[in-house]
């Protein structure tokens, strides 16, 4: 088996070096959860309140011992019932009440809204705990500049590094394996390595696997795909490197940028958004 | 990761109304009640679900929240799914993808399932269950599936009719069988009940459900009723007879109910004896077998051997498929002796514990 | 007994009526305050008197209630086979890969078929939420130096 190791080797270096380039699919993985469809948004809606319908009532009793002001407070604050009443008519049905709550609706519990955020406002707000919640946008500044070179940028997909030549081609970035050095670096290793020389040391990736994802071109000079993900740092291309420009972009932007040939060969190991 | 891929956009453009045009489609197709069909599609109106009939409860009842507009986005994304499918359904020529194909694009449709879960299934009425459009085939199938068929089965091994009668059986067509109403027994026969002598007094009406794709205008069928539990003396066993043979009987998918108006002498082989068990001679199987003809029979009804008929040379013998069975229970009561009047047959025996010599 | 002999040694004392509106007058049973705590932790968790009434459907709205479901299944199907498929394709392609660089260089097939046993996935990488952290990108990442 080294024999014929040897041998194939021997073979192959004795008719012409083939060209061997490692290519790295740095992406970044979504920050936030993908956007939901139409469909998808009215169907959690739609479960969500059947679960609110189906609900045990809320034990008021466990939080708020009786006869406390805390109780009180809550109390006040919650939305009762209809009660049933001799001598009514009621068209929906005689309420049915358990634990101050219509048995055949589901239960609204609201919170009171604490004292002293009323008195006086701005000073105590962390210690209010009826404030509503204001989540952070999922629109960031990147997405409004539509900046490319931004990680910031569309948080709900994610983005793979691509760098312009000179040709004005857009590509993953490849690193050509060197040759000279007598113990070889795997694929993966020069891809990392070449990572730092073309965007700067202050980078922090994880490579999925030293296996390669795919591959383009053929037996005289293939490119070998390496996966791999940035967790923290920025990417900034270096002053001297062949490339000219970068841009982080998901599928949809790499198709429109990229030759068809090249999307195809790669489509399937990108993911859609 | 799960990732998505509907837009709505695209179920807009491409869902023709394929499930809303009646030009080109069966009737059956859809809710014969306007109400309810509007109110199934469209959302409850103010006055409440029609299905319900008292007017109060119509008031007091309520929808879950938020029900009509998730029901439309689902009905357009089935409803693009189910364009899809009569596309491809276009250029498909194989006969047994054509209707799977059929049946797949209409499955979902809430008419479809509207129609089939609150309707007569047996007594099917062809305007709103109809049994010639593919997907009512493929549902009628999983109903029977789901209960009939697993009981039928049970029936016949625990009360041995397989192997008794017929090595095994593979059920392909659902069979009912019902007695004519002046018996007294106006329902559809549980496999295995043990009827009165009265109730089995007449011929029964054998319904014959396909389910498959058969070609309803060539196929023929014949339908046999065997008794496997006549004692036989000589042999000190039991005997097989032939109480009822029908052959060339001609079905369609919904007109398949097989009474004497049905049919006419010539599909006769041999006439109704109704079930007489002798006192004493325990509880009698009549097992009901239905097969599909390779071509149409010709049997002379003398060659036929009644008395002792042998099942299993005869289905060979005429190169039958059997695709369903049913099975009924009779023993001696009061009335035995007032049916063998009738049909002028001779008195009954009276079997004992010892034999007389 | 005992009760009683403590009565005849104890100078009965006059029970205090009090009158007031809503007042609970009789109590369930005699519960210590510890008992009665697990008595209401328990009755947390338990169902009675918490459950709400049933839900019943029209015919028509549980065929639209089934039509949703099923909506929902074809939905789910379909990005599973989506999924499936994608997964098929991109192992088509490390399989190729993987050929032509044996075909081509065999110390660099060798590297990269080699075992990663024992290799961990970085706990920095997040798990996606539903809006985003107050710092998007850590971007003042330094290397440490070694």
């Amino acid at each position: 088996m080294r024999f014929q190791l040897l041998a194939s080797r021997g073979v192959a270096s004795a008719s012409k070096p083939a060209k061997i380039k490692a290519g790295l699919i740095l992406s970044r993985i979504p920050i936030v959860t993908p956007d939901l469809t139409t469909l998808e948004r009215q169907y959690y809606e739609y479960q969500s309140e059947l679960e609110r319908r189906l609900m045990w009532t809320f034990p008021q009793y466990f939080y708020f011992r009786k006869g406390t002001l805390a109780e009180k407070r809550f109390l006040a604050a919650q939305k009762g019932p209809v009660s049933k009443q001799p001598g009514v008519w009621f068209p929906k049905g005689v309420p049915d009440i358990k634990h101050n709550r219509e048995r055949s609706l589901k239960q609204e519990v609201s919170l009171p809204q604490s004292s002293s955020s009323e008195s006086n406002e701005g000073v105590s707000k962390k210690d209010d705990i009826s404030r509503p919640v204001v989540p952070n946008s999922r629109l960031t500044h990147a997405d409004e500049s539509n900046d490319v070179q931004s990680l910031e940028r569309k948080l709900s997909s994610t983005l793979y590094l691509l760098v312009k030549s000179g040709a004005g081609k857009w590509a993953f970035p490849s690193f050509p394996i060197a040759t000279e050095s007598a113990p070889k670096q795997p694929l993966h290793v020069t891809a990392e390595l070449g990572l730092r020389v073309l965007g700067g040391p202050n980078i922090n990736t994880w490579s999925v696997s030293s296996t390669p994802a795919g591959v383009l071109g053929d037996s005289q000079a293939a490119e070998f795909l390496i996966k791999s993900h940035i967790i923290s740092g920025r990417f900034e291309l270096q002053s001297k490197s062949q490339y000219d420009e970068f841009a982080w972009l998901t599928k949809n932007e790499i198709q429109q940028r990229v030759d068809n040939e090249y999307y195809q060969a790669l489509s399937c190991l990108l993911a859609d958004d | 990761m799960l990732r998505r891929s509907f837009h709505t956009s695209v179920t807009k453009k491409s869902g023709a109304k394929v499930w809303s045009d009646f030009s080109a489609r069966p009737i059956a197709l859809s809710i014969p009640s306007e109400k309810v069909k509007s109110c199934v599609l469209n959302g409850t109106s103010a006055q409440g679900p029609p299905s319900l009939k008292k007017r109060s409860s119509r008031i007091k009842y309520q929808s879950p929240e938020k029900i009509d507009e998730v029901f439309k986005t689902c009905y357009d994304f089935l409803e693009s799914r189910g364009a899809s499918k009569y596309a491809k359904l276009k250029d498909e020529q194989n006969i047994k993808k054509r209707t799977q194909l059929a049946a797949e694009a209409e499955i979902n449709n809430p008419e479809v399932l509207y129609n089939f879960q609150y309707n007569e299934k047996i007594e099917n009425d062809p305007r709103i269950i109809d049994y010639n459009v593919p997907v009512y085939r493929y549902l009628g199938r999983k109903h029977w599936e789901s209960y009939g068929q697993m009981l039928l089965m049970q029936r016949l091994e625990t009360l041995a009719v397989i192997p008794d009668t017929m090595p095994t059986l593979v059920p392909r067509a659902d069979i009912n069988i019902k007695f004519p109403f002046s018996t007294g027994l106006n329902k559809w026969v549980e496999p295995g009940e043990v009827l009165s002598s009265n109730a089995t007094s007449l011929a029964p009406a054998i319904k014959i459900q396909e389910y498959e794709d058969v070609d309803p205008t060539e196929q023929l069928y014949t339908a046999l009723i065997v008794n496997p539990d006549e004692p036989d003396l000589t042999t000190d066993s039991f005997k097989t007879t032939l109480q009822y043979g029908l052959v060339n009987l001609k079905i369609s998918y919904n007109d398949n109910i097989l009474d004497a108006r049905k049919f006419t002498d010539d599909n006769v082989v041999a006439e109704y004896l109704p079930p007489v068990p002798e006192k004493n001679a325990g509880t009698q199987r009549f097992a009901v077998w239905v097969f599909r003809q390779s071509g149409p029979l010709k049997i002379s009804q003398k060659r036929l051997n009644r008395d002792s008929f042998d099942l299993r040379r005869f289905v060979h013998d005429q190169a039958l498929t059997p695709i369903g069975a049913h099975v009924w229970r009779s023993q001696w009561d009061s009335n035995v002796n007032n049916v063998r009047a009738k049909y002028g047959m001779p008195e009954g025996r009276v079997f004992h514990r010892v034999r007389k010599s | 007994m005992i009760s009683f002999r403590q009565a005849a040694l104890k100078p009965a004392r006059q029970p205090v009526l009090q009158f007031a509106r809503g007042k609970r007058t009789k109590t369930k049973g005699n519960l210590t305050p510890a008992v009665q705590r697990v008595v209401t932790q328990l009755s947390v968790m338990s169902a009675s008197r918490k459950q709400p009434k049933m839900l019943k459907l029209s015919r028509e709205d549980f065929i639209k209630h089934q039509t949703i479901q099923n909506c929902w299944a074809v939905h789910q199907k379909e990005l599973r086979e989506k999924r499936s498929e994608q997964l098929r394709l991109q192992y088509k392609s490390t399989e190729k890969a993987m050929e032509l660089l044996a075909q081509l260089d065999p110390t660099l097939f060798e590297a990269a078929n080699a075992s990663e046993a024992g290799k961990r996935f970085p706990l920095e990488l997040k798990v996606p939420t539903e809006y985003p952290p107050n710092q998007i990108w850590y971007h003042n990442y330094k290397p440490k130096s070694e």
